[in-house]
């Protein structure tokens, strides 16, 4: 029986990579501009690459997790402020209480990544709107911070010594810590996400839950589990951001736009117009290497607000083009 | 009412049964019953001779009862072998695609099923998307397999498709329900029929060489039509207002061409499925046709949005009122000012003029005899016909000239359907009425002309007077 189902595929291909690839283009051609437009050494070094991975490296942490919890539908937009509050809290434990700070850093986290609870609770079991949910957490999560830390940034004797120092600010070699461990996570997480039957689950709850559903997944567990998953991170993220010298309240502000910016752009790379694992790092590197171009330039902050602005724009337009053109699909032939 | 009663269905191993009836009639409640959907009040179920109870989806599914409903429950951007196996993949945590996509592979060679199941589901055609369904299914080891109106969404090559899988299927033992309206289908690949109407099982028929169309449609009627409409125009009708040419869109149908007058109520009949639905958006502006031109008034259009239909004196009063109808918590009188804001509006910074609305509102209100105690209650109160009513007051006060009616009275009670159909016959005396309906009592009832439309073909246009009921469902169930 041969009745042409095989749809024929060469021009597929092409537009495929095209459209699946077209992130690493950009990145290639803003590495250009930059290389050409300054002088030779100060952007396009060794030192400057690997500089501009860690810091890649460092707020993708922060923002893997929030990447699941928007391919499966939902948003977390408390992030930013969980990361204020162990960033904080962790402060005020190492400086006021006096613990020992690997202790203080766990201890951070782990209170951190109970907001991810409690918003997976509240979407899961209250069935509400995550959107809704996590604006309010991110709320308390703030002035909380901002209590504990009376109001003010804390600065923090660092002890050079520590685990979570070493893996936050160290090198090996000329290699930064940080910048191996990002990518080992990124590359644990990626497999997660594709060969597991917990990342299949996050991206088919995301696409149709009611197929979800009636396949007999379970759904409040993922979600919750996600959820943590999300905080933990930024809680993590928080950590590291105190590990560079001092823990403030309103960093949850700053990484708002840039964070969903990354998550956006890399929606656009390698999984069609979902976020995903590697997208995520890849759009944090793309971030990380125009702020520190544009920086060197000398181009004004507000230059770089506007082109992220711009990047998220992008980013989600591509995204919803690519569902759009599934949804006409659908349409058409139910 | 009661939707089931006391129904009684056999179906033999490796035996395709069709179930037969109209809208209504009781065939998708029996399926709901046997996959999970909804629980029975009484009766048994038995499955190899052995009692089964069905309480959950689990429990179907359990049983080896699986349902392939018309809009396939898939993840569309996962593969076909990622759907086959969704939810059912191996214990371990880490999945392995090679073994997935081999496991799905063999099944659907198993079953001499000819489909890519690399390719994504978003990317597949809608025939594709119902056998992955199917060997998903097939996947759990079900032995009876419940096909709820398959083919309405397909084309013949893909029907030809989908009836070569059930004959393999057929061959390993597999029964097959098959829920449809369509005669023909019935003559090519089914075994025995069990006719429904009312909620009861009629009939059952071995298929044989081949079943008369005109007996079933017989059966499937069943009463004769009730003395239940306004009298009919006696008028002479008016020239064209609106008509279409050659009217298309692509996978719902195809050269469509009507023509409205006044003084006359055309009828659209079709099953659900048919195109009617989606012939009733185009008239409206809502779906761009493929091909054909609307003629308005001798002028031809091309309406972009259904506000450049209502600016062009169209309206229509939707299938479906509740999503498409009205805004459930908002007022009566804001609902029905809703399309026409205009004409309560000042024209500075437009500003609404509360009296004006107010008074605009009360007056539909009583025109219509809409059952409300002010006109300030929330349309979600009030009751099915009264919606209806209030949707069909929003129509009126657009004062257009061609009002196209779909389904108007599903979910609507018997009082308040006799005042709808009153409406209606009042309009046409000014206006041209189009009635789209997969109720044929309420076409032929209603309609001055009928207008037949099968599997997006228009099968028949004629004097309504100058047909019987019986062969207007002939044309619209049988071979296109």
């Amino acid at each position: 029986m041969n009745n042409g189902l095989q749809g024929n595929k060469g021009n597929d291909i092409i537009k495929k990579i095209l459209t699946n690839y077209m992130l690493l283009f950009i990145i290639a051609g803003i590495f250009i501009v930059f290389t050409i437009r300054l002088p030779s050494g100060s952007f396009a070094s060794v030192s400057n690459i690997l500089k501009i991975f860690q810091v890649g490296s460092v707020y993708s942490i922060v923002i893997l997790g929030v990447t699941w919890v928007i391919s499966m539908n939902e948003i977390d937009t408390s992030f930013g402020d969980v990361a204020a509050f162990s960033s904080v809290f962790s402060a005020v434990l190492i400086m006021q209480v006096g613990l020992p700070p690997n202790l203080a850093i766990v201890i951070a986290i782990l209170t951190g990544s109970l907001f991810g609870i409690i918003n997976g609770i509240l979407v899961t079991k209250a069935k509400l709107n995550s959107l809704i949910v996590t604006i309010a957490i991110s709320g308390i999560a703030k002035a909380i911070a901002y209590i504990l830390g009376k109001g003010s940034s804390v600065s923090v004797k660092q002890d050079r010594t520590q685990f979570f120092y070493q893996l936050c600010q160290g090198a090996t070699g000329i290699i930064p810590n940080i910048l191996i461990f990002g990518v080992i996570l990124v590359v644990v997480m990626i497999l997660i996400q594709e060969k597991t039957k917990f990342g299949q689950y996050i991206y088919a709850i995301g696409d149709n839950q009611e197929a979800a559903n009636v396949a007999g997944i379970n759904i409040t567990k993922i979600k919750l589990i996600v959820f943590f998953i999300s905080s933990f991170f930024a809680a993590f993220g928080g950590t590291m951001m105190m590990l560079r010298g001092a823990a403030m309240p309103t960093i949850g502000s700053n990484l708002f736009l840039e964070s969903f910016t990354k998550i956006f752009i890399g929606a656009t790379l390698y999984k069609l117009g979902k976020t995903n694992i590697l997208g995520t790092f890849v759009g944090a590197v793309l971030m990380a290497m125009l702020v520190n171009g544009l920086a060197k330039v000398g181009a004004p902050s507000y230059m770089q607000q506007i082109i992220t602005g711009i990047l998220l724009i992008f980013g989600v337009a591509i995204t919803s083009v690519l569902q759009r053109r599934r949804q006409r699909a659908l349409t058409l032939e139910e | 009412m009661q939707a089931l009663d006391n129904v009684e269905l056999m179906v033999k191993e490796g035996e395709v049964h069709a179930l037969l009836g109209m809208n209504g009639a009781g065939k998708s409640t029996l399926v709901k019953i046997l996959s999970g959907v909804y629980t029975k009040d009484s009766g048994r179920i038995f499955i190899d001779g052995k009692e089964v109870f069905i309480n959950h989806a689990q429990d179907a599914m359990d049983c080896g009862v699986a349902t392939v409903y018309q809009h396939p429950q898939l993840v569309y951007t996962f593969t076909g072998y990622e759907n086959i196996s969704l939810g059912e993949e191996s214990r371990s945590f880490v999945i392995n695609r090679d073994i997935m996509r081999k496991t799905a592979q063999e099944l659907a060679k198993e079953y001499r099923i000819n489909i890519d199941v690399t390719k994504m589901v978003g990317d597949m055609r809608p025939v594709e998307r119902e056998l992955i369904c199917i060997l998903n299914a097939l996947s759990k080891k079900s032995k009876i397999l419940i096909l709820d109106e398959p083919t309405s969404i397909l084309t013949e090559k893909e029907i030809e498709i989908l009836f070569d899988v059930i004959r393999e299927l057929k061959t390993k033992g597999v029964s097959i329900i098959f829920v449809t309206h369509r005669l023909d289908e019935v003559n090519q690949i089914c075994d025995k029929i069990t006719v429904f109407r009312d909620g009861k099982n009629i009939q059952s028929l071995e298929v044989g060489k081949g079943l008369d169309s005109s007996y079933i449609a017989e059966l499937m009627l069943g009463r004769k039509l009730e003395k239940f409409y306004p009298p009919k125009s006696t008028d002479q009708p008016s020239e064209v207002v609106l008509a279409t040419h050659g009217l298309s869109l692509e996978r719902r149908f195809v050269d469509i061409s009507l023509s409205a007058r006044k003084n006359e109520i055309l009828g659209v009949f079709g099953l659900v499925g048919s195109g009617i639905d989606e012939l009733s958006k185009v008239l409206f502006g809502a779906v761009k046709p493929s091909e054909g031109t609307i003629i308005l008034n001798g002028e031809g259009k091309k309406f972009r949005s259904p506000n450049d239909a209502i600016k062009n004196g169209i309206f229509l009063v939707p299938g479906d009122r509740q999503t498409e109808g009205y805004v459930g918590d908002q007022s009566v009188e804001n609902n029905i000012t809703m399309a026409k804001m205009n004409k309560v509006t000042y024209k500075i910074f437009g500003l609404i003029n509360a009296g004006a609305k107010k008074k605009d509102a009360l007056k539909m209100v009583e025109d219509l005899s809409i059952a409300t105690p002010t006109v300030k209650k929330v349309v979600a109160e009030l009751s099915g016909g009264n919606q209806q009513k209030v949707v069909v007051a929003k129509g009126l006060y657009t004062d257009a000239n061609v009002y196209v009616f779909c389904e108007p009275t599903v979910g609507v009670d018997v009082g308040a359907k006799y005042s709808i159909y009153e409406i209606m016959r009042q309009l046409s005396k000014t206006s041209a009425v189009i009635l789209i309906s997969s109720d044929i009592e309420e076409i032929y009832g209603m309609a001055d002309r009928v207008m037949v439309i099968n599997q997006g073909k228009m099968k028949v246009e004629t004097k309504t007077n100058e047909i019987t009921m019986n062969t207007i469902l002939v044309h619209a169930v049988s071979n296109a």
